[in-house]
């Protein structure tokens, strides 16, 4: 890569010149994180729409997970901790509609959140705001799923409040850079530790890890447990998988790899979402890896 | 290696700047807070992730210590292991069975429905279809460590669903990855369903028939017996 072609997407070129620059320093020429908003706000919106049919049954008054019962069982499981951190107003709304309206409200500051890049709303949607309280409805929401979260709204909410230190309409600038490199190393980060987390069983390395991602079919849409069955597709397959998630996020940081190591880990994601099931956790991920971006090349 | 001055920014202060892009950087003060914050922010997501294999103590108390910040963001992992899959038993399919029948010894078990209506119809692998497992999940963990009570408390909601029912379990679906000896273990919960003095429903744990070699009869003496 020329020094004219040098931008904050550019991990490397921004690494040799220190600490400042490369969290701080931003041009016209990087790359945008447009992508990165409109797909969170997608992302977003999936997640609250996945919520309509349910959240009474779950969370309202007489629900599985009502805001008194959980508390009698946090009480007496001595787990007080776990819910006195776990903010969210949620806990006060106890009606079904009172419920379907917050997923309305979250629904549209997703739609906000996107559009307003559009320069076609008034100037405080221009703002920082809509991003800010779309963080706080996703943030809100998943710490009122206590028991029935999972990892993808650990990386939602990670994904929105670095967004919101960005401006909406991608000027460039400190916090764009800033958030850029939060994005970075957090995807990055994330996906290394998931690979040396793998490392801690023993299916990861006698190649039956796809199979146990797998196996547990239930009511997925698809079904791969009898393809991965096959000893010549699972094993090389699980090789694959961990050692891409260990040595891919560190040749992402590499100029010289990196464009291959994105791309890996795109399939990466792609694949995994498809064995697991887990659409929405790899589709962040994969938003997420979109601050890689390389559009100088 | 690109240079950096310092110059003033718009609060009079020393602000630096970067020559080659001409993007103004912020306050030293500023890059400061925002290094230290950078730092703190990713060890403890790291340390987060990190003890969902086996936390040390050093790292539980580092959580504690962190939950004001890492809870109220959703930040944490906080036990939700990211590793995709580790074969576990919990990992597997969770279905619900209801029984009818005068006692414990003589249930017949069927397959029952999703109690709600949502969850029945919820798409095949959604993310409701998640949360419905997560939730069996956990009353199976803890129905299966003993924790009976406490598994009766977050399942009895189900309770009041099962008018028709006289016992209920909870059932690991055999895949791929368990065999023969797994798959006939107990069910990892399994409740008959009493209703307790104001006609509410509630649950009422059914330990699992255990298959023993110790012996069931009180007295015994190792004497030898001697055959006639």
């Amino acid at each position: 890569m020329s020094g004219q072609q040098t931008s904050a997407g550019d991990p490397q070129a921004a690494s040799e010149v220190g600490w400042v620059p490369f969290w701080f320093r931003d041009s016209r020429e990087s790359a945008s994180l447009r992508p990165i908003r409109v797909g969170l706000a997608i992302a977003a919106l999936a997640y609250f729409v996945s919520h309509w049919s349910d959240i009474g049954w779950w969370f309202g008054s007489g629900g599985i997970l009502s805001t008194d019962r959980l508390s009698r069982f946090l009480l007496a499981s001595n787990l007080e901790g776990e819910g006195f951190w776990r903010w969210s107003p949620l806990f006060w709304v106890g009606s079904a509609s009172g419920l379907r309206l917050y997923l309305v409200s979250g629904a549209a500051l997703a739609v906000l959140s996107a559009s307003s890049i559009t320069r076609q709303c008034p100037a405080w949607l221009e703002s920082r705001i809509p991003s800010l309280l779309l963080w706080l409805w996703v943030v809100w929401l998943a710490n009122r799923s206590l028991l029935v979260a999972g990892p993808e709204e650990m990386v939602l909410a990670a994904g929105l409040a670095y967004l919101a230190i960005s401006p909406p309409d991608d000027t460039p600038g400190w916090p764009r850079a800033l958030a850029r490199r939060l994005f970075q190393l957090h995807v990055s980060g994330l996906i290394a530790l998931t690979g040396l987390t793998m490392l801690a069983s023993t299916v990861w390395w006698d190649g039956t890890g796809v199979v146990a991602v797998a196996a547990p079919a239930g009511r997925r849409w698809w079904d791969l447990s009898e393809v991965v069955s096959i000893p010549w597709v699972h094993e090389p397959l699980t090789h694959a998988i961990v050692a891409l998630a260990i040595l891919a996020p560190p040749a992402l940081w590499c100029s010289s790899t990196a464009r291959v190591a994105w791309v890996l880990l795109l399939v990466w994601c792609g694949t995994l979402a498809a064995l697991s099931g887990n659409l929405l956790y790899f589709a962040v991920l994969g938003i997420m890896l979109l601050s890689f971006r390389f559009p100088n090349r | 290696m690109e240079p950096i001055s310092a110059i003033e920014s718009d609060d009079g202060r020393p602000a630096i700047t970067d020559r080659a892009s001409q993007t103004p950087l912020p306050p030293l003060w500023a890059i400061r807070a925002m290094t230290t914050f950078i730092l703190l922010h990713f060890a403890l997501i790291a340390i987060s992730i990190i003890a969902t294999v086996a936390p040390s103590g050093l790292q539980g108390r580092i959580l504690d210590g962190a939950a004001w910040y890492l809870l109220p963001t959703h930040l944490s992992a906080d036990g939700i292991s990211i590793d995709v899959g580790r074969g576990d038993t919990v990992e597997q399919f969770h279905r619900v069975e209801v029984g009818e029948g005068p006692g414990e010894s003589w249930v017949t078990w069927g397959a029952g429905h999703d109690p709600s209506p949502a969850i029945e119809s919820a798409i095949s692998g959604g993310l409701r279809q998640a949360r419905w497992q997560r939730y069996l999940a956990s009353v199976a963990m803890l129905g299966e460590n003993q924790q009976s009570a406490l598994a009766a408390w977050l399942g009895e909601p189900l309770a009041a669903e099962l008018v028709a029912s006289s016992a209920f379990r909870i059932v690991r679906e055999p895949t791929l990855m368990t065999n023969v000896v797994q798959d006939s273990a107990e069910p990892p919960y399994t409740a008959a369903v009493v209703k307790d003095s104001r006609g509410v429903r509630r649950f009422v744990w059914t330990p699992p028939e255990r298959l023993s070699a110790a012996s069931t009869i009180s007295g015994w003496s190792s004497q030898r017996v001697d055959t006639p």
